[in-house]
């Protein structure tokens, strides 16, 4: 019989497995105490991933060098040494392949930048760097980050561990992957629209779409500028305050990043009795499926127990939320994507006669059909004559939905609301229906539209055995809140705790 | 709104894009109901609201006016056609 | 029917910082191509633009000597279209909210012509064409980003001018500001001021306006003066022979001195313009307008009238010097040490003698051996009467390929100029001996006689006799002598 943190464990094969989905703490504990070598747990994380990922899909690329293993051993030295070494060294960790990191391949899943070779690191890549994280490979999305099933990657779908036929969502889904299957400890995703909390939904895991400005975008490949946020998943929520305290803070390569840092708060003895809770019930509407809704009110129901206050609030700006969405992530997509355009580093056409011919066949080529999409729309809103109608009015809804939410944060702490419309849907289902798609982030877009943070967290199963998610959302920079709720209400809960059982089987 | 084929041509040329008849047709009738669907903003009276401004969270910190060397960049890696240690593009005309 | 002509101009000034516009990389001129790139001025994916805080300030420092209103919160905007020299896709420029507005110049004789506004935009990179100087014709284009995203600061003057000459005025005014000020080094011919001007006409006494013309290639100020005459003369003929303006981009061509289409200026240039969401407004404090405020460098409009009114310099006097920043400033160098000097002296040296000196010894204001206080020293030598000016002219030939000190020259040649009187009357008595026949002409009324007795008296005592002096005494000699 071998301890490791809570776990019991009996033989081998169930240490291994279980160890696979040991939380951050858990494993720093057994690398310092020496019951476990980070080379080690290295081999197995990347023995995983070679077993499970021709299945699920999750990895576009992985790091498997010979600096990866020193590295690992390095650090195996330093704990034997009993050096005192941050959390998250010798973590395993898989990127977002939207996120730009050294001497690596970034291609965004897209044609466009299959070949591309970053000659730098994003800056939450050298915070992690300092952390000596393991970062193990990059993950599947959906091109270009535009999608919410990551069946827009240009080169295959990943597949929901829970269920293979499902979606994992997106478009961040193979971080989510990764962490749902035990495949890594935890992830980096990017959130526009709801990227990291809907595939956490849908996957039964952590994601955090931290407060805008709060994490640096210098290295985030630009899909929508003033949306796009980098940050973490994990399978407690605990593991996500570790990830999130060391890529935050301001960074002098991002004009936009926030004069604010985030410390993880402390977890011990927390208490959300008085805490004021507000469910929109825009968000509780026809829209979102019966199951999702009841799971959702059944988990209010702990945290009630646990003493907060819930009121229905009504959010009449979150009606009109996907269209401004619609308008406003497209059209700052066209411009961040029109240095795509074969010159000089990107997929170029064959032979092009003219500058005409390299632009026009390289971008038509290179880009999906869904990134085409919304870089015409994009275009088109933004075109003279047409600003003022969509763009210009879709700003100001924007302000109505910033005004919306201060005036619920005079009397509410959080609001909370199904992260999705529906748990993870099958995969076809919506591709001749880009709208039908689009719907799949009602819940999550009011959240990148104010730039506030917001928290999905597990929080049951449907009748199908997938996974259903509840978001909280908070107010500007009052992420360690959401992250204090989350964690009271896994300390009531298990779902969390389980893992995909056909992750060990048949593979 | 309806979205004519000769607006889509002209947005295709701003955006340089080449695609198919048939990608034409479909993204139309897509991006139609997509458009279609903007209605929802009109219910708001929208008027005398300022647009949102990005970055009005942060403070507008202006960089010191000091040179940093540059590093090894993986130009010649990464260009489609690198020559003379320039990006090689075809003619222009 | 008496046409109108009604130009405006848009300005681009590159603007004297170290680093570039929205990141570190330098700006500094003729390094091999794609040297000076990073992450940011490359458009690689990821990278985000940091704006310098030495070229907003250079910004302000523009508009508040082209006496605009500087806004307190403005912000930056994509202007968007495809090209190889643009890496993003899009310039980071300002659109409904630029740096300064409303100002304006006054030109020539009271004209004074409207700023509309001065903004901050990044640069493009360069193409070089393969296998012809121009576009047309090439097989292709080399791109070097060295140049990409160096700040430029655009000015946009009101359709204000009405002539070639004004436009001319108005560009030579412009240049000598932003020199004066600092930020620019101003020139025309290397591109760091470059200019577009907007031609259309209209009959007079019409207040709308007519189809305009955007002309380009503009690079010194004649091609400027003469790119209008010739493209007010182009649109004249349609006009009168009914035709209609098309308002498109020309280029001018100072061969053939002819402006050529370039584009049609249509929807085909739809930028779709919106706020830049990687950069938060730019907001100004009062404080820091009113540090600005207060060490900005002297209008070159002020500095004129002080040269004119305290100095007694003379109009051309005051063209040259504005227009030299080099040289006004070995001007004012050489006055500040010669406070007993007379500027007006100073003045004809440096713009003279000194300037002359110089281009024959291939050396500049900046390299010259001769340090201002090295030229206040020669004047003052002068003006003590210890040496003539034509001695001091080739003193000063001797001072810029030795790189000595007049006074050391001055002792080598043996002394000063004489003008002890009675040494002096000893000499001219001498020549006067020599030359009995001349003493005769010159008695008679020939005067270039005279002339021919001053240059024996200056050869016999090597160009060192006070020349007044010298031809005093041999009047009064020659006066003297009975025959």
């Amino acid at each position: 019989m071998l301890l490791i943190g809570n776990y019991i464990v009996l033989g081998f094969r169930k240490l291994f497995k279980v160890m696979l989905f040991s939380s951050v703490s858990q494993l720093h504990h057994a690398f310092k105490s020496r019951q476990l070598k980070v080379v080690d747990f290295l081999k197995q994380t990347l023995a995983h991933i070679h077993k499970t990922d021709a299945e699920f899909n999750a990895f576009l690329s992985l790091s498997e060098t010979p600096g990866l293993m020193a590295s690992a051993e390095t650090l195996d030295i330093a704990y034997d040494r009993g050096e005192n070494l941050p959390l998250l060294a010798g973590i395993p960790i898989a990127i977002k392949d939207n996120i730009c990191i050294q001497s690596q391949k970034t291609t965004c899943a897209s044609k466009m930048l299959s070949e591309f070779i970053s000659p730098y690191d994003a800056t939450v890549i050298q915070k992690l760097r300092s952390h000596h994280v393991l970062m193990v490979g990059k993950t599947n999305m959906d091109e270009f980050a535009m999608g919410s099933s990551t069946e827009n990657s240009a080169f295959f779908p990943s597949k929901n561990p829970w269920n293979r036929e499902c979606v994992p969502g997106g478009s961040s889904g193979g971080s989510a992957v990764a962490v749902a299957s035990g495949q890594s400890v935890i992830s980096l995703g990017s959130d526009t629209g709801g990227s990291i909390r809907q595939p956490a939904a849908f996957c039964g895991i952590v994601g955090l779409k931290p407060t805008y400005g709060l994490v640096s975008r210098y290295g985030l490949v630009a899909f929508a500028s003033s949306l796009d946020q980098i940050g973490p998943f994990a399978r407690t929520v605990e593991d996500a305050a570790i990830l999130l305290e060391a890529i935050a803070g301001k960074d002098p390569h991002d004009a936009t990043s926030a004069s604010y840092s985030f410390i993880k708060p402390s977890f011990e003895n927390l208490s959300i009795k008085g805490l004021k809770i507000g469910l929109p019930q825009e968000l509780f509407s026809d829209a979102i499926s019966d199951d999702v809704k009841q799971t959702v009110l059944t988990a209010v129901e702990v945290l009630k127990s646990e003493g907060a206050l819930v009121e229905t609030v009504s959010m009449s700006s979150f009606q009109a939320a996907l269209s401004a969405y619609y308008i406003i992530a497209p059209a700052e997509a066209s411009s961040n994507l029109a240095r795509f355009d074969g010159v000089r580093y990107t997929y170029r056409s064959e032979n092009p006669e003219t500058l005409s011919d390299l632009f026009k066949k390289s971008r038509g080529q290179g880009f999906g059909s869904e990134v085409k999409r919304r870089i015409i729309l994009g275009t088109y809103v933004l075109s003279s004559g047409y600003y003022d109608a969509y763009y210009l009015k879709a700003q100001k809804l924007r302000t109505l939905i910033k005004e919306d939410f201060k005036r619920i944060f005079n009397t509410f702490d959080v609001i909370l609301s199904p992260t999705t419309p529906s748990t993870a849907f099958k995969f076809g289902a919506h591709l001749q229906n880009p709208l039908a798609m689009y719907m799949a982030d009602i819940a999550t877009i009011p959240a990148n539209m104010a730039g506030l943070p917001s928290l999905s967290i597990p929080c049951g199963f449907s009748s199908e055995k997938l996974p259903i998610g509840m978001q909280l959302t908070g107010k500007a920079f009052d992420d360690a809140l959401l992250l204090k709720i989350g964690h009271v209400f896994q300390s009531k809960t298990t779902h969390h705790q389980r893992y995909p059982e056909g992750v060990f089987h048949g593979v | 709104m309806t979205l004519k084929e000769e607006q889509l041509d002209i947005v295709l040329s701003l955006a340089q894009l080449d695609i198919s008849q048939e990608e034409k047709t479909q993204y139309l009738t897509q991006l139609q109901s997509i458009l279609n669907q903007m209605t929802a903003l009109d219910q708001f009276d929208l008027g005398q609201i300022p647009p949102f401004e990005t970055g009005s969270l942060t403070s507008s910190e202006l960089r010191e006016d000091k040179v940093e060397p540059s590093k090894d960049l993986m130009l010649g890696v990464n260009a489609p056609h690198w020559e003379l240690h320039c990006f090689r593009v075809p003619k222009i005309i | 029917m008496v046409f109108e002509t009604v130009i405006g101009l848009e300005v681009h000034a590159q603007l004297k910082t170290q680093s570039k516009l929205f990141c570190a990389c330098s700006v500094a001129f003729g390094a091999s191509a794609n040297q000076q790139v990073c992450p940011v001025c490359l458009g690689l994916p990821g990278a985000l633009p940091v704006l310098n805080k030495q070229a907003v300030y250079f910004g302000i420092i523009a508009g508040l000597m082209l006496n605009c209103r500087i806004n307190r919160h403005s912000v930056f905007a994509r202007k968007n279209y495809f090209y190889p020299d643009l890496p993003k896709g899009y310039q980071i420029s300002q659109f409904e909210l630029p740096l300064c507005e409303k100002g304006y110049l006054d030109i020539l004789d009271q004209r004074r012509i409207g700023i509309t506004r001065i903004h901050l935009e990044e640069d493009a990179g360069k193409l070089n064409h393969i296998g012809s100087n121009s576009i047309a014709g090439a097989q292709g284009s080399l791109v070097d980003l060295n140049r990409a995203s160096t700040p430029l600061i655009e000015i946009v003057s009101e359709p204000d001018l009405r002539s070639g000459q004004e436009a001319r005025a108005y560009m030579e005014l412009l240049k000598t500001i932003v020199e004066h000020a600092g930020i620019c080094d101003g020139n025309l011919e290397e591109g760091s001021l470059r200019a577009d001007a907007n031609i259309s006409l209209r009959p007079m006494g019409s207040t709308t306006y007519g189809t305009r013309t955007e002309v380009k290639n503009l690079n010194s100020f004649r091609s400027l003066e003469m790119a209008i005459q010739v493209e007010v003369e182009r649109q004249k003929n349609i006009l009168l022979s009914g035709g209609t303006i098309v308002q498109e981009t020309r280029n001018f061509d100072e061969a053939t001195q002819s402006t050529t289409s370039l584009r049609s200026k249509t929807n085909a240039h739809d930028y779709r313009y919106f706020p830049e969401p990687d950069l938060p407004p730019l907001v100004l404090t009062e404080a820091l307008i009113q540090d600005i405020q207060n060490t900005l460098p002297e209008h070159p409009q002020k500095k004129k009238a002080r040269y004119l009114n305290d100095y007694h310099l003379s109009e051309s006097d005051c063209k040259v010097l504005l227009q030299d920043i080099q040289l006004d400033a070995y001007f004012r160098e050489t006055l500040e040490k010669g406070a007993h000097l007379a500027p007006k002296d100073i003045c004809n040296w440096v713009i003279g003698d000194l300037t002359a000196v110089l281009k024959e010894a291939h050396s500049t204001f900046s390299t010259t051996p001769i340090q201002p206080e090295m030229l206040c020293e020669l004047l003052t030598l002068i003006h003590q009467g210890t040496i003539s000016g034509k001695m001091a002219k080739d003193i000063l030939v001797t001072m810029q390929q030795s790189g000595q000190r007049p006074k050391a020259l001055v002792d080598k040649m043996g002394g000063g100029q004489i003008s002890d009187e009675s040494e002096l009357r000893g000499i001219v008595d001498a020549i006067l001996d020599q030359n009995l026949e001349v003493v005769v002409k010159v008695k008679s009324g020939k005067s270039n006689s005279a002339d021919f007795l001053i240059g024996q008296i200056m050869k016999a005592t090597k160009g060192k006799a006070k020349p007044d002096l010298a031809r005093a005494l041999l009047l009064e000699q020659i006066e003297k002598r009975v025959l």
